[in-house]
C-alpha cells in the first residue's frame, strides 16, 4: 500500500498538469488538439537545452522553458488554428491539422536531438522515508509543486477576471462576444496557460524518467483517458481523472502484471464512456458534445 | 505515312535498347543491406552499417580482385524496426534494385522477410538476428536460405549465465525483460541456461518498453533479493529503469545482452555504473585490432560498433560465394554460400586471400572477424562473446573486461538444446 501511494502520486504528478492544461484548451476552444503531446515534448527539450547546453539551473530552465513553450502555443494558435477557425472549418479538420502540426514539431525535435534519450543535469539521489512515502527529495518537490500549481489554476479560474472570462467564453462564446469580451484574447491566454502546464508536465516526466522525442505523443492517450474519466471540460475532473488513472495503473503494475497497466487506463476510459459519458465529475453528457461536433463536421 | 512508320520503328528500336541494357563486365553487383536504421532499434542499424561499408570498400579496392570481375554496390533498406516496412523495403530491394541477396535484417523483422527471399530464390544472411525463432529454420532447409553471422540468442544467453556463475557464483537470480520478440528470445534462453546450471530464478518480470515509471516492476523484481538480474530492454527504457533502480537503492548485479551497449550506457549512466553486457564481439588480437582501425575510419567512431563485425563477415561471404560459383545469379549464390564459409576448405582470414585461393582452384573456409562462421545445418554459427561493463570512467561508457569463447559455453548450449528438444517432443 505504501508503494502504491508513493508511485501513484508520482505518476499523478506527471499526468495532472498536462491533463489540466489540455482540459482548459478543449473547454475554451472546443476542439481536440493533438499537437498538445508534442508541445509537452517541446517543453521538456527546451528545458534540456537551457539546462544541458547553457548550463542553467533546472529551476531557471523550467521557467524559461514554460515561457517559450507558451509562446510556441500562441504561435501555433495564431499561425495555424486561428486562420482555420476564422475560415469556419469544423473540429474534425482542426483535429487532423493538429495531428500534422504535432508531427512537424516531433520531427524537428528528432532532427535536432536524435532518437536517443536524455537526462537533466541533476545529481542522482537515493530515496528516503518521508512519512508514508519512500521517495527522493526531488520527487517530493515535484508532487508538492504539482499540487500547488493545480490549486493555483483552480483559484485563478474561480477568483480572477481572466478565470471569469475563460469560463464565460467556454459556456457561451457568442454571448460573451456580444457582451464585449475579446474571444481571441481569451483563446491566447488559454493557450499560454495550457502550454506552460504542458511544459511543466514534460519537465516533470524528464526529471522522474528520461526525455525523448516521442515522450509527449506517448503520454497523450493516457492524458485523454484522464480527461474522459474525470470529465472532459471540468478542470477539477481532469485532475481527479489523472489521480484515478495514475493509481489504477500503478495498482495494476503492483498487484496484477506490469504489462497490463496501460490496458487498465484504456479499460477505465471505455467503461466511463459507456456508463457515465460525462465523466465522473462532468456535468451533463457534455463529452458527447465534442464527438457530436465531429459527426456534424463530417456530415457537413 | 511510310516515313512516319519508319521513324516510329527507329524510335521504338532505340527506346527498347536503351531500356534493355546488357550486363557489362564491370557493372556493379547489387547487394541489399536491410537494417533497422530508424525505430526502436536504430542503434542496431547505425552500429552494423559501417561493417557493410567497410567490406564493400575492401572488396572494391583492387579491381583485379573484384568477384567475377565486377565491383559490389550496396543498396540499403530501412526496416524501421517493424515487419511491414521491412517487407516493403525487401520487396524494393529484390524487385527494383534487383539485389542478388540481402545482408539483414534484425530479429524484429527477420521472419517477415524470409518468404520474400524464398520467393526471390535468394540468400539472406542476417548479421544481427539472434532470435531463437531462427534456431530450427533456415540453412537451405525447405528452400529457406536464411543464414546468420551472429549467434543465436541461445549462445548469448549461455554466455550471460556462464559469466554470472563464474564471476558472482549466485545462489539465485531473476529476469527483467521487455515484452518484445527480441527480449522474449533472451528471456527464454536465460531461463533454459539457468535450468542447465541449476540456478533458480526467484522473479521473472516482463514489462512494456518506454514507460515513464518502472518502480512497481522493480519493487516486484527485488522482493526476494536476487543478487543477479538478467535483463534486456532498449536504451530509452534502460535509462528510466536504472535511474529509478538507483533511487530506490535496490542493489544487485545487472547482466545484459547485446542491448547492454554503448548507446544504452550513454543513456543510462551514471545510474547504470557496473552493469554488465555479454554480447557478440571479436577476439582481442592483432588481426581484429587492424580491422578495428579500418572500421573506425569508416564509422568515424572509436571501438567496434555493435554488429559491425557480423555485417562485415556477411558481406564478404556474399562476395566469395559469387566468385566461387563464377556467377552473380541468386541461384548460384544459393549453391555456393555454404562452400566458402565451411570446413573442409583451406582457412582464409580476409577477402583477398579468399579470392586468390578460389582462383587457384582451392576450396575455402572463411574465418570471420566475428567468429569462424562455420554454420550448423540451420545456418547458425557460434561467435565470440565479449564482456563489457558500463562505466563513466571510459569515454565510450563501456569497458571490455573479458571474453567468452565458444569452448567456454559448449556444455551450457548442449544442455539448452537438449532441453528444447525434449520440450519439442512433448
Amino acid at each position: 500500500m505504501e508503494d502504491l501511494l508513493g508511485y501513484g502520486l508520482l505518476t499523478f504528478a506527471t499526468l495532472a498538469l498536462p491533463s489540466l492544461g489540455l482540459c482548459l484548451a478543449i473547454k475554451v476552444t472546443k476542439y481536440f488538439n493533438l499537437t498538445y503531446g508534442d508541445v509537452i515534448t517541446a517543453g521538456a527539450f527546451l528545458a534540456l537545452l537551457f539546462n544541458l547546453s547553457f548550463g542553467l539551473n533546472l529551476v531557471w530552465a523550467l521557467i524559461i522553458s514554460m515561457a517559450l513553450t507558451a509562446l510556441l502555443g500562441v504561435i501555433l494558435h495564431k499561425v495555424i488554428f486561428k486562420p482555420l477557425m476564422d475560415m469556419g472549418v469544423g473540429p474534425l479538420t482542426l483535429l487532423v491539422v493538429s495531428l500534422g502540426a504535432g508531427f512537424i514539431i516531433r520531427n524537428l525535435i528528432l532532427i535536432g536531438w536524435g532518437p536517443q534519450p536524455y537526462q537533466f543535469a541533476i545529481p542522482l539521489a537515493r530515496a528516503k522515508h518521508f512519512g508514508p512515502f519512500f521517495l527522493t527529495p526531488n520527487q517530493i518537490i515535484i508532487i508538492l509543486v504539482c499540487l500547488l500549481v493545480a490549486a493555483g489554476i483552480f483559484l485563478m479560474l474561480r477568483y480572477t477576471q481572466l478565470g471569469r472570462l475563460m469560463r464565460a467564453t467556454s459556456d457561451n462564446p457568442e454571448l460573451s462576444e456580444i457582451r464585449g469580451i475579446s474571444i481571441e484574447r481569451v483563446y491566447v491566454y488559454t493557450w499560454i496557460i495550457a502550454c506552460a502546464l504542458a511544459a511543466m508536465g514534460g519537465i516533470f516526466m524528464g526529471i522522474l524518467g528520461t526525455i525523448k522525442s516521442g515522450m509527449g505523443i506517448g503520454v497523450l492517450v493516457t492524458i485523454f483517458a484522464c480527461l474522459i474519466v474525470g470529465g472532459i471540460d471540468n478542470p477539477y475532473g481532469a485532475v481527479f481523472g489523472a489521480l484515478i488513472i495514475a493509481f489504477a495503473m500503478e495498482a495494476t503494475a503492483i498487484w496484477l502484471s506490469p504489462p497490463y497497466k496501460m490496458l487498465t487506463a484504456y479499460l477505465l476510459m471505455v467503461i466511463i464512456l459507456l456508463v457515465k459519458p460525462s465523466g465522473l465529475l462532468g456535468g451533463e453528457k457534455i463529452q458527447w458534445k465534442y464527438f457530436l461536433g465531429f459527426l456534424r463536421s463530417r456530415q457537413s | 505515312m511510310r516515313k512516319l512508320s519508319i521513324i516510329f520503328l527507329v524510335a521504338l528500336f532505340i527506346g527498347v535498347f536503351s531500356f534493355v541494357q546488357p550486363v557489362t563486365a564491370a557493372d556493379p553487383i547489387p547487394l541489399g543491406l536491410l537494417l533497422p536504421y530508424t525505430g526502436d532499434w536504430a542503434w542496431v542499424g547505425a552500429g552494423a552499417d559501417p561493417g557493410g561499408e567497410l567490406a564493400v570498400q575492401e572488396i572494391n579496392a583492387d579491381e583485379s580482385l573484384w568477384p567475377i570481375g565486377r565491383p559490389i554496390k550496396l543498396y540499403k533498406g530501412d526496416t524501421e524496426t517493424k515487419s511491414k516496412p521491412a517487407i516493403e523495403a525487401a520487396r524494393k530491394l529484390y524487385d527494383v534494385n534487383k539485389v542478388v541477396g540481402i545482408v539483414g535484417p534484425s530479429s524484429a523483422s527477420v521472419r517477415s522477410v524470409i518468404p520474400l527471399s524464398k520467393e526471390a530464390g535468394a540468400v539472406e544472411i542476417s548479421p544481427t538476428a539472434g532470435t531463437t525463432k531462427l534456431d530450427v529454420i533456415g540453412g537451405g532447409i525447405d528452400g529457406e536460405h536464411i543464414y546468420r553471422t551472429v549467434s543465436s540468442d541461445v549462445v548469448m544467453t549461455a554466455g550471460m549465465v556462464y559469466y554470472a556463475m563464474k564471476t558472482f557464483k549466485p545462489k539465485k537470480a531473476a529476469t527483467f525483460t521487455a515484452d518484445t520478440e527480441g527480449s522474449r528470445s533472451i528471456y527464454g534462453g536465460v531461463v533454459d541456461a539457468c535450468k542447465v546450471v541449476n540456478l533458480p530464478l526467484v522473479a521473472e518480470i516482463e514489462f512494456p518498453t518506454n514507460q515513464a515509471s518502472y518502480r512497481a516492476e522493480l519493487k516486484k523484481l527485488f522482493k526476494k533479493k536476487p543478487p543477479v538480474i538478467f535483463w534486456e530492454a532498449n536504451p530509452e527504457t534502460d535509462a528510466t529503469i536504472f535511474k529509478q533502480w538507483y533511487e530506490m537503492g535496490l542493489g544487485g548485479q545487472w547482466i545484459g545482452s547485446d542491448f547492454a551497449n554503448r548507446t544504452s550506457a550513454k543513456a543510462a549512466l551514471p545510474a547504470s555504473e557496473g552493469a554488465i553486457g555479454v554480447n557478440p564481439g571479436v577476439l582481442e588480437n592483432e588481426r581484429t585490432k587492424n580491422w578495428e582501425q579500418r572500421l573506425n575510419k569508416i564509422s568515424g567512431k572509436s571501438g567496434v560498433t555493435p554488429f559491425s563485425p557480423n555485417t562485415y563477415d556477411a558481406t564478404i561471404i556474399f562476395a566469395l560465394a559469387i566468385e566461387c560459383g563464377k556467377s552473380a545469379s541468386r541461384s548460384s549464390i544459393v549453391n555456393n554460400v555454404r562452400k566458402v564459409a565451411q570446413p573442409p576448405g583451406v582457412k582464409v582470414y580476409n577477402y583477398a586471400d579468399g579470392i586468390k585461393a578460389l582462383r587457384a582452384g582451392k576450396d575455402i573456409n572463411y574465418e570471420g572477424i566475428a567468429g569462424t562462421q562455420d554454420w550448423n545445418k540451420y545456418g547458425d554459427p557460434v561467435t565470440y562473446l565479449k564482456v563489457e561493463v558500463m562505466t563513466t570512467k571510459d569515454p565510450s561508457g563501456m569497458k571490455r573486461i573479458g571474453t567468452v569463447t565458444p569452448d567456454d559455453i559448449t556444455d551450457i548450449i548442449a544442455g539448452v538444446l537438449k532441453l528444447r528438444a525434449e520440450r519439442a517432443k512433448q
